[in-house]
């Protein structure tokens, strides 16, 4: 027994259940939680008296019952996995409510340690615990602590590991009244079972007569009939439902221990939330201030962030692209090694660096949302819409992490409990403009609406959203058909956001984000600049025309939405932005460089590094300094100094074809890790419609919209695309109801 | 446990929905499991916030959390004033 210790951490939500994993561990970052949503469980070692001890940090869950995806992985994690000990976090100024998930844990019979976390607010609000007197009633260790404050920490380090190592399982027994004797007879006849599943006998017993799936899956379904006949009695004997009358005895043995050690005052007391919450929830402020919030979260992350994203382009376009080139070229290094250096690694490291500031302010963003209490405010404003598109408001919260990352989008649907309704916002997450996008944009907007660009990456945020609440009207009418399955979700109380906390939450979020999307541009980045270098050194001008001429292959569909053919690169871009969105900006930054400028030119070029820094600082104290005076985006980067933007300004001819792309970007098939997520998640037969989906009605939407744009130059053209996408829209559709009808039947 | 707490509760079930904003009760019995679980216990105190027939959901206070609850399963949420 002198290994590693496994310890799992388990409460609901909201009991400071991430802070005590950081309190024991010294970790300092979060997993990527969003309301209750453990994305990966939390995993981290620390040294209790020369022992180690891998804590692992569970989803929140209100019971083992399980009803969401985050009750199923925290319940098959403990019957798995079978951890030394359970830390059982327990809100002290919830007792009754926490103690549920704690009776559970008494019939799973593993070792277990009470931690009887917020004694200083139930102090305050006038209750009475008293911790001997439960750890009496529970048989196992109890200790009081004020987590967040570091209260108790020792005395739970040390009952922890003296359980773990002992592997001393609790004394207490939930009794179930007029289901003991059916209990006991399903016992004898499980014996075999359970030591074949490796888990506790009576535990499989209690959860067969719950009918619950998973136990019947680990007996293979070889004791329906007696489970059957058993239940049966029960319903006889107490005129309720089998699975109702072992609750109702679990509730009792609950209220019986609440009652014992707990002193209440039976008043609701009124909070100053409760007060907020009729203001902010009533109908003339309530939808206002949603919108107000929204446009403030929009506003942060779009309008602040944009001259540092300038900064750092120009700054670091100097030092690692513009820089490099010129000193490899005068210290006579080869074409390749140029190319692979300054136009690989130095344009995707810039391109990686660019877009932190925006993806930083979303994730600080959403995470003082999600602590100040007000995204669970949200979710009800929404329920009504959400309803009409057949999804209940919680769905409301994964969706507004999406404008951060469709990822974790993707795994905070684990709370919603329907299926349908999980994989319907499954499908609409995407349509959120995730902050890998910002970037593309973002130097979009720099090149072709250099006074208008936050107008045009609102209104691009704006469709993304209207196309989900089109896609998810279309969905609900064929393939999604049924109500919007009821909910209960718990109001936290607003609080100031424990502003280290978020920022710890923030820096981890982005730490991984930059380094799983940076892998993938920098490799594009590098591969590219490889391949164009190969191909320069090698077959000199049939080679690139060679090159060229593949690359207008890919043009041929994206035509109808005015990619020209000598455009290629901006294809190139869309097949790359599939690894990541925003290495979209890195592949076109290398083939326009390679494409407009052989060599050869760009090493002449003379470079003042210098001066290139100082502009580019003057450039963000003047933006700033602008921002207040409401100019917009003027930045000194659109002087054409940058050989990006003049080159995309060359190549996509004009404002309408730039922006029919900038719509193809938004809607088009999400990232292959978001892809990955949704076939894990969803099923790849959903991922797979997903990709098709999005792909085809980015198509659309920009070509319709560069048709319309377009149609008075040429009319019959215009007017020929026009008719296609009508019918082909039209045969989507059916598809869809044929495949609706299909899936009800 | 789901029998009437007291012998004079009304004979017909009053649920959550009668509550009106402000009037409070007892939870004579909860036939929605997860809402059960989540702490709307028999014997749990609980206060209407908010209740408007135009909302799908309405916001009650039971001891010290809040919960926002469609209409569809408070309706299954029995209680006795």
């Amino acid at each position: 027994m002198g290994g590693t210790l496994k310890v799992a951490l388990v409460g609901n939500p909201n009991t400071g259940k991430t802070t005590l994993f950081n309190l024991l561990t010294g970790a300092r970052e979060r997993t990527g939680n969003w309301t209750g949503v453990t994305v990966d469980s939390a995993r981290r070692e620390m040294e209790v008296d020369d022992r180690t001890v891998e804590v692992v940090d569970l989803p929140g869950i209100y019971s083992f019952s399980p009803n969401t995806e985050d009750e199923r992985v925290a319940r098959d994690y403990l019957i798995r996995n079978k951890p030394d000990a359970v830390v059982n976090i327990v809100d002290a100024s919830n007792l009754e409510r926490s103690l549920y998930l704690t009776a559970q844990l008494l019939d799973m019979r593993l070792p277990l340690v009470v931690a009887l976390n917020q004694m200083d607010v139930a102090e305050r609000h006038g209750l009475r615990v008293d911790p001997e007197h439960l750890a009496r009633h529970l048989g196992c260790p109890v200790v009081p602590m004020v987590a967040s404050q570091g209260e108790g920490a020792e005395t739970l380090k040390r009952a922890l590991v003296e359980t773990a190592v002992a592997r001393r399982l609790p004394t207490a027994r939930v009794l179930y009244g007029d289901a003991e004797q059916p209990i006991r007879r399903l016992q004898v006849c499980l014996i075999v079972a359970a030591d074949d599943a490796g888990v506790d006998l009576r535990w499989l017993a209690i959860q067969l007569l719950e009918r619950d799936p998973f136990a019947r899956e680990l007996t293979r379904g070889l004791f329906d009939e007696i489970v059957t006949e058993e239940n049966a009695r029960i319903a006889r004997h107490t005129g309720q439902k089998p699975d109702v009358a072992v609750m109702d005895a679990r509730l009792g043995f609950i209220r019986g221990l609440a009652r014992d050690v707990v002193r209440r005052n039976l008043e609701v007391r009124r909070r100053f939330s409760d007060m907020a919450d009729r203001v902010l929830l009533s109908r003339p402020v309530g939808i206002p201030a949603f919108l107000v919030v929204m446009y403030g979260v929009f506003w942060l992350t779009v309008r602040l962030t944009q001259p540092l994203v300038d900064f750092i382009d120009r700054a670091l376009g100097a030092l690692l692209v513009h820089g490099p080139h010129a000193w490899l070229a005068a210290a006579g290094a080869p074409r390749l090694v140029t190319s692979l250096l300054a136009d690989g690694l130095g344009a995707g490291l810039t391109t990686v660096a660019t877009f932190a500031p925006p993806v930083f302010m979303i994730f600080l963003c959403l995470s003082l949302l999600e602590e100040s209490g007000y995204m669970a405010r949200a979710a009800f404003i929404m329920d009504q819409f959400l309803n009409k598109i057949g999804l209940p408001g919680k769905a409301f919260i994964p969706l507004l992490v999406g404008f951060g990352c469709t990822v974790p989008a993707l795994m905070a649907t684990r709370t919603l409990e329907q299926r349908r309704d999980r994989v319907l916002t499954m499908l609409l997450a995407p349509f959120m403009s995730c902050g890998a996008r910002m970037p593309v944009y973002t130097i979009f907007a720099l090149a072709f609406f250099p006074r208008h660009g936050n107008t045009v990456v609102f209104l691009l945020y704006l469709i993304g959203a209207v196309l989900a609440i089109l896609s998810g009207l279309l969905l609900h009418r064929t393939l999604f058909k049924g109500e919007a399955s009821a909910f209960v979700m718990e109001l936290p109380p607003y609080h100031v956001p424990a502003l280290r906390g978020c920022f710890e939450h923030v820096w981890f979020n982005l730490k991984s984000f930059v380094m799983r999307a940076g892998q993938v541009i920098l490799l594009i980045a590098v591969l590219l600049s490889l391949a164009n270098g190969a191909f320069e050194s090698l077959g000199g001008e049939r080679a690139s025309e060679r090159r060229a001429a593949a690359g207008r292959a890919l043009t041929v569909v994206l035509r109808p939405m005015g990619v020209d053919a000598d455009n290629w690169p901006a294809a190139a871009g869309l097949l790359s932005g599939l690894m990541a969105k925003e290495a979209i900006i890195g592949t076109l930054e290398v083939l326009y460089a390679h494409v407009e400028r052989p060599a050869d030119a760009v090493a002449a070029e003379a470079v003042d590094l210098r001066g290139e820094l100082r502009a580019a600082a003057r450039g963000l104290a003047e933006a700033y300094g602008a921002a207040k005076s409401d100019h917009g985006p003027k930045s000194a980067a659109t002087d054409g100094q940058q050989g990006l933007l003049a080159a995309m300004r060359r190549n996509f001819g004009g404002r309408i074809e730039a922006f029919a792309y900038l719509l193809f970007v938004l809607i088009y098939s999400p990232c292959v890790a978001a892809v990955v997520v949704l076939g894990r998640e969803a099923g790849w037969r959903w991922a797979a419609f997903s990709v098709a989906y999005q792909t085809l009605l980015a198509w659309f939407v920009s070509s319709v919209f560069y048709q319309l744009a377009t149609f008075w130059a040429a009319p019959l053209r215009a007017a020929g695309w026009l008719a296609v996408f009508a019918a082909l829209a039209t045969g989507v559709v059916g598809l869809l109801r044929v495949a609706g009808k299909r899936l009800a039947s | 446990m789901n029998a009437p707490r007291e012998s004079g509760a009304a004979s017909t079930a009053r649920c959550l929905l009668d509550l009106r904003d402000g009037e409070s009760a007892v939870i004579r019995a909860n036939n929605d499991r997860k809402s059960t679980e989540m702490g709307l216990f028999p014997g749990a105190r609980v206060e209407m916030f908010r209740n408007r027939k135009s909302e799908r959901s309405v916001i009650i206070a039971a001891d010290d959390a809040r919960f926002l609850i469609s209409r569809a399963i408070a309706q299954k949420v029995e209680i006795a004033t």
